[in-house]
C-alpha cells in the first residue's frame, strides 16, 4: 500500500537519509528501528513531506504522493503523529480529536470524539482539559487519538512510546492493537522500544546513519543477536 | 474638571478606534498567514474612492445613512473581489517560495494601488460630506462629540466583541486560531490550509474596503490616502504582539489616548505621543501586549 524509495533526504547540505527503500503492505504493521540519530524521524518526515528536502518516489497505493497539499495527502488516508505530538494548547482534549476529523477520506465517516473515547478511556475524564494542561504522557495519547479519529488506512507513529512509563506503553499496545484491528489499519512505526515495536508490528528495518542495514521479519531480527548490540545497544 | 479628561479621552478613543478598524484586517492577515501586508493602507484607499464613486455625491448633495451603510458593504465586496484575484494570482505562488517575497510583493501592490487611483480618480483633492443623521454633535458638559466620532467607536468596540467572540467561541475562528499557531500540523490533520488563507487574505481586503467606506466622511480623498493611519496601525500590531487582535485593539487604545492627552501640552506636534508611548512599549515588553498566544 505503501512503497517508498529509494529515498534520500536532506537537512541543508546534510544527507541524512541515504537511498531508504520500505513497504507497507494493506493492514500491516512495520517498525523502523534504530538508535538516536539514525534518520528515524527524518524518514518518516520525508515520506509526509513535513520538513527535509526530500528526493525519490513515494507511492500510497500506486499513487504519487510526493507533491500533494498536506491536506490531500491526510484525505487519502495517510495520519503521521510526529515526535513532537503538537498537541493544540488552547484547544480541549475533545476539541484536539475533533481536529483529525478533517482528515476524512471523501465518503468515509470518521469516528465521533465518543466513539474515540471508548478507545482510550483515559482521554474521556481529560475531555474538557485544555491541550496545555496535559502532562507529556496524556499529549501522546491525545495525539494517536488525534490521528486515528479519520479512520486512515495507514498510521505513521514516530517514537510515541518516548518517555511513557512501562504500564501505560502496554496500555499504549493494546489500545493501538484495538483500534488498528477495528479498521483494518495499517502501521509503519519507529521506535527504540523493542517490546513495544515487536508487540504492534510484524516485519522490521533496522536503521544506522540514514541506510537500511537489515530488513526482515522478528523471527529473522531474533536470530542475529549482533543486530541488536551493534544497533540498538545506547 | 471634568472636561479636561473626558474631552481628550473621547478623542483619544475616536483616534483609537479608527485605528484598530484600519488595522484589524492588517493583524487578522498578520495573525494566520504572518505576511504583513504593506499594501494594506493602498486598499483601504481604494475602499475609499469606490465608495466615493459609488455614493455618487458631486456637488452639494448628500448621503443618507442607509446609502452610507452600503456603501461600506459594496466597498468591501469590491475590494473582497479583488483580494480573491490578488491571492490567487500573486500570494499563493509567493507562499512557495520565501516569505521575503510576499512581503516584496505587497509593497509592489501598494505602488499599484497609488499608480490606480491617480489613473483612475487623479490627484485631485475630494471629498463627501458626513450624513446628515451622523454630522450632528452631542454636548455633555463642555465636551463636544460629534455623532460621527461616537458612531465610529461604536462600530470599533461592537466589531472587536464580534471577533473575539468569532475566534475563541465558534468552530471557525477555534480552527483559525489553530492553524495560525501551528499550520504544519493543520496540513496533516487534513485541514485544507490554503483554502483558509485565501479566504483570510479576501477578509483583509473587504475589511480594508469597509473601513475606507466607513472613514470616507472624515477623510480628504488624495492617492496620499494610502499613508494616514499606516503608521498608527503597525505602532498597534507591533506594540499589540504582532497578529493580535485583542493586543492589536487595546494598543490602539491605550497609544491613541496617550497621543490625545499629549497633544494637549504638544499641540504643535501632533502625533508624537504616539511615537514616545510605542517607543516606552517596545522598551518595557518587545514581546508586545500579548506575546505567546497567537490572534
Ligand atoms: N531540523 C533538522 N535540521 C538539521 N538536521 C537535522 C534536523 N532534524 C534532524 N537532523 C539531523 O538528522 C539526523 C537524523 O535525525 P532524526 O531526527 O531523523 O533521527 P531519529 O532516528 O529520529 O533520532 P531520535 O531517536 O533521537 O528521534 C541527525 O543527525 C540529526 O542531527
Ligand atoms: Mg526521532
Amino acid at each position: 500500500m505503501l512503497e517508498v524509495g529509494p529515498l534520500d533526504a536532506f537537512y541543508g547540505d546534510s544527507y541524512v537519509v541515504q537511498g531508504v527503500r520500505l513497504t507497507v503492505g494493506e493492514g500491516e504493521g512495520v517498525a523502523i528501528l534504530g538508535r538516536n540519530g539514525a534518520g528515524k524521524s527524518t524518514t518518516m518526515k520525508a515520506i509526509m513531506a513535513g520538513g527535509p528536502r526530500a528526493v525519490g518516489p513515494v507511492l500510497h497505493r500506486g499513487t504519487s504522493i510526493a507533491d500533494l497539499a498536506d491536506h490531500e495527502r491526510a484525505r487519502r488516508g495517510l495520519a503521521l503523529v510526529p515526535e513532537d505530538r503538537r498537541i493544540y494548547p488552547h484547544l480541549t482534549v475533545a476539541e484536539n480529536i475533533a481536529m483529525g476529523r478533517h482528515a476524512a477520506r471523501p465518503g468515509a465517516t470518521p469516528y465521533t470524539v465518543e466513539e474515540i473515547f471508548a478507545f482510550f478511556p483515559v482521554l474521556r475524564d481529560l475531555a474538557q482539559r485544555l491541550g496545555f494542561e496535559l502532562s507529556g504522557g496524556q499529549q501522546q495519547l491525545l495525539a494517536v487519538a488525534r490521528a486515528v479519529v479519520a479512520r486512515p488506512d495507514c498510521l505513521l507513529l514516530d517514537e510515541p512510546t518516548e518517555g511513557l512509563a512501562p504500564v501505560l506503553v502496554e496500555a499504549l499496545a493494546r489500545q493501538i492493537e484495538h483500534i488498528r484491528s477495528a479498521d483494518g489499519m495499517a502501521l509503519l512505526l519507529t521506535e527504540q522500544n523493542v517490546w513495544f515495536a515487536r508487540k504492534s508490528t510484524t516485519r522490521l528495518y533496522l536503521l544506522d546513519s540514514g541506510r537500511v542495514v537489515f530488513e526482515g521479519s522478528w523471527d529473522a531480527f531474533d536470530a542475529r543477536p549482533d543486530l541488536q548490540s551493534r544497533y540498538l545497544a545506547l | 474638571m471634568l472636561s479636561s479628561i473626558a474631552g481628550p479621552l473621547f478623542n483619544g478613543l475616536f483616534a483609537a478606534m479608527v485605528v484598530f478598524l484600519f488595522a484589524s484586517g492588517l493583524t487578522l492577515v498578520f495573525g494566520i498567514l504572518r505576511v504583513l501586508n504593506f499594501a494594506h493602507g493602498g486598499l483601504f484607499m481604494i475602499g475609499a474612492y469606490l465608495a466615493f464613486t459609488l455614493s455618487g455625491v458631486t456637488g452639494g448633495s448628500e448621503m443618507g445613512v442607509l446609502r452610507y451603510v452600503l456603501l461600506c458593504a459594496l466597498a468591501g465586496v469590491g475590494l473582497g473581489i479583488l483580494g480573491w484575484l490578488v491571492e490567487r494570482s500573486i500570494f499563493r505562488p509567493l507562499q512557495k517560495v520565501d516569505e521575503a517575497y510576499s512581503l516584496i510583493a505587497t509593497y509592489a501592490l501598494l505602488l499599484i494601488c497609488e499608480g490606480a487611483v491617480k489613473a483612475i480618480w487623479g490627484v485631485n483633492f475630494r471629498s463627501v460630506p458626513t450624513p446628515p443623521l451622523l454630522a450632528d454633535a452631542w454636548i455633555a458638559g463642555d465636551v463636544v462629540m460629534p455623532v460621527y466620532a461616537v458612531f465610529v467607536i461604536a462600530v470599533g468596540v461592537a466589531f472587536y466583541a464580534a471577533l473575539e467572540w468569532m475566534l475563541h467561541h465558534t468552530q471557525t475562528g477555534k480552527l483559525m486560531k489553530s492553524v495560525a499557531s501551528d499550520p504544519w500540523m493543520a496540513g496533516k490533520l487534513g485541514v485544507n490550509v490554503p483554502r483558509l488563507y485565501a479566504w483570510i487574505v479576501i477578509a483583509g481586503f473587504f475589511l480594508a474596503g469597509v473601513v475606507g467606506g466607513l472613514l470616507l466622511p472624515n477623510q480628504t480623498l488624495s492617492p496620499n490616502l494610502a499613508n494616514a493611519f499606516v503608521v498608527q496601525a503597525f505602532g498597534a500590531l507591533i506594540v499589540g504582539g504582532m497578529g493580535n487582535v485583542r493586543g492589536t485593539f487595546l494598543a490602539a487604545i491605550l497609544l491613541s489616548v496617550i497621543d490625545s492627552f499629549g497633544s494637549l501640552y504638544f499641540p504643535e506636534i501632533p502625533g508624537l505621543f504616539f511615537y514616545v508611548a510605542m517607543a516606552i512599549m517596545l522598551v518595557v515588553r518587545p514581546q508586545g501586549l500579548m506575546a505567546g498566544g497567537s490572534l
